[in-house]
Parts: structure tokens; C-alpha cells; sequence
């Protein structure tokens, strides 16, 4: 009881001090022009709420954080989302990898999280290639090790988010052959300015550059970079992607539910169309299924409960409220999303096409299905035939 | 309540449901339940509710949720329960429409919950306006009410009445949830015994991916009602109780095709359910209906409402 008491004054005292800090933080509401500009925000914005000590909740403390739960920062974060604020995407990217550092290289977590976290430096998440997206297991980028102990890099990563951007890249790779599957993979963090790296930027639909594809050739990275222990990074991935189905997830939440927010209050200034009330009570039906769920997986990973297999039903969840709500705007909006060169319109067109994402980064919503049909509606195997 | 008494509980309902013919409701201060649901009523109802939804079995335990808490004079009443409609009064003047079901078979007074109260019909008035009816779901054994009352002559029932609708939306919530497993269940045990073409008819993708959805959806619905059960607001509970209803109907769409032909037939458990999870859903108001009802809220307030903490 004592912990939700402090929560909620933490809260209290949070949404305070983002009203106080109103004037100071307008320029950070504005939408962004581009990526670059978003990332300038995004640092900012994580400067003011990690000096404040606000996303320092549930983080151990050795790493820069207050301790506690993450909870607090969940609802901190969701908070921020909901009075406007882009949530930092140094941040997004923080919220999938970081726990997994912690708990697989804590030193390392000691050495590089606090700046990372304080928004001084922007991570990205390299795990999918050109020829391993849904199916991991299959990736082929190599990380061999030397006699000295580092190790060396070639190989390629493609759908890198901030990619072109990032400081350091959180690396997936393998030592051995693709036969081996998911055995033999080591999970690296590796400085994406170290020589051997290039990158190119990939241009969504909508024209945003936020994704791009990064080479290997001969990059070396020191051992004291391991994640986990050489070998054990399938399992550090599974472990991670937990985060990515919990805390990212209702990150995710908090955004679409701002945005739908914002799809009212434009709604609000022009003549009610017959089909609006349908269209954003579905979005909202959804999004509030998700929150309620992912609500409960955030509790069982708090736990430190397995949540597993389970967490393909947020996956599901989150890919479906994300669409609707963007899709509901769509509609609803039709001239400002197809015709008008505003910012605020190129924002919606941006959301929508990164909407479509969501059933296909993290594990396509089919691989979602197939997980669910196996491992827990114990459905016959998938007829592998012609495959 | 901790985890073996809520084991020890739905047992118990399993079993009174299981081998009790009638309405349960009248069973249900024999093992105790009444005291359970005084001291945890969220876990107390999701577990009675869910467990009925699975038996997929009718009963006027709706009644004596509604009705818990109550001065002891309400509570041996029936409810008349909203149909397809939030409200199952309407007041036009100085009388009072009423239109609703009552679920049990027995006769006496009934109530009907307003906005902030309720009132009670005297039970020759209830017979009056009162025919049983089969319709889709005949195992339902609903009474349907029709009545046109002068209000002034209603006595207004006694106590607290404003938290016993959205208790009903929880309530209904949770057996539309219960109902929609039992259906997913059904579906994936026919689908991996029945083979067609030389293999599980579940070993191909479209009937996996399918039920799969459902589950999920499913999976959506029971933390809905949770999270209801925390805020308490009237809002969560509709929702709750609205998102069941579109995650039970894509259920029960799903495992009819898939059962093919013979889940369509009174040799097969399917229609029960199916049956029984369209009324459910009809109850205080269609999934469809309460969409449109929500989202014109939405639009009214041009704003979000705040979610309970977590």
C-alpha cells in the first residue's frame, strides 16, 4: 500500500512540475520537421525529465537510476505522451534494450547506461538483415573472435531505427554458421562511429528517414562489450524482446492514445461526420484493451514473472489499436491527410505509414498467430509442405 | 483472496454447475458465496460469471449481484434487465416505459434500477406485462416485460443503487469471456482430431491464424474487466463490457467455420454457446450500439478520459 501511496504522489508531483514547466518545454510540442530535429527535441526532452529524475524511476541505481518500480516511469512516460510531448525516442529504444543490459552486463549497464539514459547518447537495436526479419534465427552478420579476445564484425543489419543517427548499435550476431540456428549468438554493444561501420539512411513511404541499414566490414569491438556470454545471445534476444512486448508496447499505447486525442480535438472544430462516433469508439475500444492488457504484463514483469508466450497476444493488440486510431484519422481527416502540406498533416501521414509497422516489426502479427496457435492453443503444427 | 481460496471457489462453482439443473442462483448462499462476495466481489463475480460463461448454462445470478449489499427487502427481487438498450426505462412524462427481460422462472416483485435508484413493480403489475419467450436462445427461458406504469405510484427501493449497473456490465463482461473460451476450446479440440484432405484440419494456417486472433481478443476482454473492476468507473465497465461482446461474437464467427457444418447442429456443443453469447452481448445494450455510444461521448468531450493508475 505504502508503494502505490508514493507512486501516486510521484505522479501528482510529476504532471506539477510539466505544468510548471510549460513555457519552457512549448517548442518541444511542436512537431518536428524531420528526423534530425526530433532527435534534438528527443535529447532535450530527456535531458529535462532525467535531470528532473523522472525517467530515472525503476532503474537500479548503479546504472543511474532511483530504484524502485518501473511502473512509476511507465506512467510518468504515458503522462508526458498525454500532455502533448513526442515520448524521446532515445528513450523507446532505451526502454527494449536496456533492462536486458542490466540484467545480462551489469557492468557494462554501470559504465554506459547513465549516459545513455540522461539522453546524452542515442542507442539503436540491430538485430534484423536483409535476409532474417521475422525469422531471427536465420541472421547471418558474423562476429568472430580474435586471439586478443575482441571481436570482429562483418556482415549487414537493415530497419535499424535512428539508425543513421545513433551512437551505438545494440548487435546481434553469430560466430559460427546459419545452420546453427539460434545456437552460437553473441549479443554486442558496438560504437557505430568505430572505423569499418557505414551507414544509409532508408526513407519511409511518407519520405522519413528514420530507419536505416547498417555495414559491417572488419569492425572490431572490445570483449568487454558482451552482452550476456558468447553463445547466449538467442536467449538475451528472447529476454529482451519480453521488454519490447511490455514496457515498449505501452509506450506505444501512450502515443496512439495521444494521438487520438489530438484526432478529437481536430474533430471538434469541423462538422461531425455520420461515421465518426463508430470510428474512434472502435480506436478507443482498442487502444483501452491494450492498455489493460499490457497494463498486465508490465505487473508480471515487475514480478519478475516469465510472461512468455503471451506476450504475442500485446503484440496482436498493439499492431491492431496502432492501425485504428491512425486509420480512424485517416478517415476522418481525409483532406488534410491526402492533400495539405502542413507539418501537422505530414505528422498524421508519418504515423500512419509507421502504424502499418506495427504488424510487422518485433515478429509479423502472422508469426504472432502461429506462436499463439503452438505454444498455447496447442493447435497441430503448421503443414510445412512445399516449404 | 488468495490464490487457494479462489481455487477452492471455482471447484465449487464448476461443480454446482455441473450437476445442478436449475437456476444456480438460488444455490449459491448454500456454499457460501454470498460472503465472498461481500469480502472481494471483484473476484468473486469474474469467477462465478466466467465459470457460467463457460458452462454456457442460464441463471439469475445476474439478480443477486445486482442486488448484493442491498437492505435485505430487495434482495429475494428479480431484475428487469435491459434488451438490446442501455436502459430498460424510459420516462415519458409521469409514466414510465418499461421494456426488459427477467431472468428468472419464479414469480414476485421485480426492480428496475434507474439512474441514481430504483424502483419496484409490484408482482401483479409484473405479471401483467410479463409472457415467457424462446427466440434465439431458448435454454435462456427469458421472460419478456412490457409495462407502462404511472411513476408517481413506484416505490423507490432503498439503498445505494448507483455502482449496480456497471457491477452488470462486469458481470455480463466476464461470462462473455468465459463463454468465448469455452467456444475457442471447442473449436481447437474438433480441429486437431478432425483431419480433411490428409491432415489436422488446425495443421493449416487460415484456421490457426483465425482462433489465434480470437484469443487474443479474448485475452484483450479479461483484462478489460479487471481493470474495470480497479477504476470502478461506469465508463470502464461499459467498455469492458462492450469490447466483450465484439471479442465473443468474433469467437463465436470463428469457430463456427471452422467447426464446419456439424458445429451448425444440435449434435454439436457450438450452438449453445453461440446462442448464449448473442444474448449476453444483447443485454444492457449491443456491442455495435455501445460503439457508437462511446465514441459519440468521445466526440462530445473532444477528449480522452483519464485511465486508472496501474
Amino acid at each position: 500500500m505504502t508503494a502505490v501511496l508514493e507512486t501516486d504522489s510521484i505522479l501528482d508531483d510529476f504532471d506539477a512540475a510539466l505544468t510548471a514547466a510549460s513555457e519552457e518545454l512549448a517548442h518541444l510540442r511542436v512537431p518536428a520537421e524531420d528526423v534530425a530535429t526530433a532527435l534534438n527535441q528527443s535529447r532535450e526532452l530527456m535531458n529535462w525529465l532525467h535531470d528532473g529524475g523522472w525517467t530515472r524511476w525503476g532503474w537500479p541505481e548503479h546504472v543511474g537510476g532511483l530504484g524502485g518500480s518501473s511502473l512509476i516511469r511507465c506512467q510518468i512516460v504515458e503522462r508526458l505522451a498525454l500532455a502533448g510531448y513526442p515520448i524521446p525516442d532515445h528513450l523507446l529504444v532505451l526502454e527494449v534494450v536496456g533492462p536486458a543490459i542490466v540484467k545480462h552486463a551489469p557492468d557494462l549497464a554501470a559504465e554506459r547506461l547513465p549516459t545513455a539514459l540522461r539522453g546524452d547518447e542515442l542507442w539503436s537495436q540491430g538485430f534484423s538483415e536483409p535476409e532474417a526479419g521475422s525469422d531471427l534465427a536465420a541472421l547471418r552478420t558474423k562476429a568472430v573472435r580474435r586471439e586478443d579476445g575482441d571481436f570482429v564484425i562483418n556482415g549487414q543489419k537493415i530497419w535499424t531505427s535512428y539508425g543513421a543517427f545513433a551512437d551505438r548499435i545494440v548487435l546481434l550476431a553469430r560466430g559460427g554458421t546459419v545452420d546453427d540456428r539460434h545456437r552460437g549468438l553473441v549479443m554486442l554493444l558496438v560504437d557505430l562511429n568505430a572505423e569499418g561501420i557505414e551507414r544509409r539512411p532508408i526513407a519511409l513511404a511518407s519520405g522519413r528517414e528514420e530507419l536505416a541499414e547498417v555495414f559491417f566490414t572488419d569492425a572490431v569491438v572490445g570483449a568487454d562489450r558482451v552482452i550476456g556470454a558468447e553463445g547466449t545471445g538467442w536467449s538475451v534476444a528472447m529476454d529482451l524482446l519480453q521488454y519490447e512486448r511490455g514496457t515498449y508496447a505501452w509506450m506505444r499505447m501512450a502515443t496512439a492514445t495521444a494521438y487520438l486525442q489530438q484526432l478529437l480535438i481536430a474533430l471538434d472544430t469541423q462538422q461531425p461526420s455520420a461515421n465518426a462516433a463508430p470510428t474512434v469508439g472502435q480506436a478507443y475500444l482498442n487502444l483501452a484493451a491494450l492498455r489493460a492488457r499490457t497494463a498486465a504484463t508490465l505487473r508480471r514483469l515487475d514480478a519478475g514473472e516469465p510472461v512468455g508466450a503471451e506476450t504475442s497476444v500485446d503484440k496482436l493488440l498493439l499492431s491492431t489499436a496502432e492501425q485504428a486510431v491512425l486509420d480512424a484519422a485517416a478517415a476522418l481527416l481525409p483532406v488534410q491527410f491526402l492533400l495539405s502540406d502542413t507539418t501537422e498533416a505530414a505528422h498524421w501521414r508519418d504515423h500512419w505509414w509507421y502504424s502499418r509497422a506495427a504488424s510487422i516489426y518485433g515478429g509479423a502479427r502472422e508469426v504472432q498467430y502461429s506462436i499463439i496457435a503452438d505454444r498455447i492453443l496447442k493447435l497441430p503444427k503448421e503443414n510445412t509442405g512445399g516449404r | 483472496m488468495d490464490a487457494e481460496t479462489t481455487d477452492l471457489m471455482r471447484a465449487s462453482i464448476r461443480e454446482l454447475l455441473e450437476t445442478h439443473d436449475g437456476d444456480i442462483a438460488t444455490k449459491l448462499e448454500e456454499f457460501g458465496f454470498t460472503e465472498v462476495l461481500d469480502e472481494d466481489p471483484a473476484m468473486a463475480i469474474d469467477l462465478l460469471f466466467h465459470e457460467q460463461g463457460a458452462a454456457g448454462k442460464a441463471s439469475s445470478a445476474l439478480d443477486t449481484v445486482a442486488c448484493a449489499g442491498q437492505p435485505s427487502t430487495a434482495s429475494r427481487r428479480h431484475v428487469i434487465h435491459p434488451f438490446a438498450a442501455p436502459a430498460a426505462s424510459t420516462r415519458r412524462g409521469t409514466e414510465l416505459q418499461i421494456d426488459g427481460v427477467i431472468l428468472s422462472k419464479s414469480d414476485g416483485p421485480a426492480i428496475v434500477i434507474l439512474e441514481g435508484g430504483a424502483v419496484e413493480i409490484p408482482a401483479a403489475e409484473v405479471n401483467s406485462g410479463t409472457s415467457p419467450v424462446a427466440g434465439f436462445d431458448p435454454a435462456a427461458a427469458l421472460r419478456r416485460v412490457h409495462l407502462t406504469l404511472a411513476a408517481d405510484t413506484l416505490t423507490p427501493i432503498e439503498g445505494d443503487w448507483t455502482d449496480a449497473t456497471s457491477t452488470l456490465h462486469r458481470a455480463l463482461a466476464s461470462e462473455l469471456v468465459g463463454n468465448g473460451h469455452a467456444m475457442l476450446t471447442i473449436a481447437a479440440e474438433q480441429i486437431t482430431e478432425r483431419t480433411q484432405f490428409g491432415r489436422p484440419i488446425g495443421a493449416n494456417q487460415s484456421p490457426r491464424h483465425r482462433l489465434a486472433e480470437t484469443y487474443a481478443l479474448l485475452g484483450g476482454a479479461a483484462e478489460l474487466v479487471h481493470a474495470a473492476w480497479r477504476s470502478g468507473t461506469p465508463w470502464d465497465a461499459r467498455v469492458a463490457k462492450t469490447y466483450a461482446g465484439y471479442a465473443a461474437e468474433a469467437t463465436s464467427r470463428a469457430c463456427l467455420q471452422v467447426c464446419g457444418a456439424i458445429g451448425l447442429t444440435t449434435e454439436h456443443r457450438l450452438p449453445i454457446y453461440a446462442k448464449r453469447g448473442r444474448l449476453l452481448d444483447a443485454l444492457y445494450g449491443g456491442w455495435q450500439q455501445s460503439i457508437d455510444a462511446l465514441g459519440g461521448q468521445l466526440l462530445a468531450d473532444a477528449a480522452v478520459p483519464d485511465a486508472v493508475r496501474i
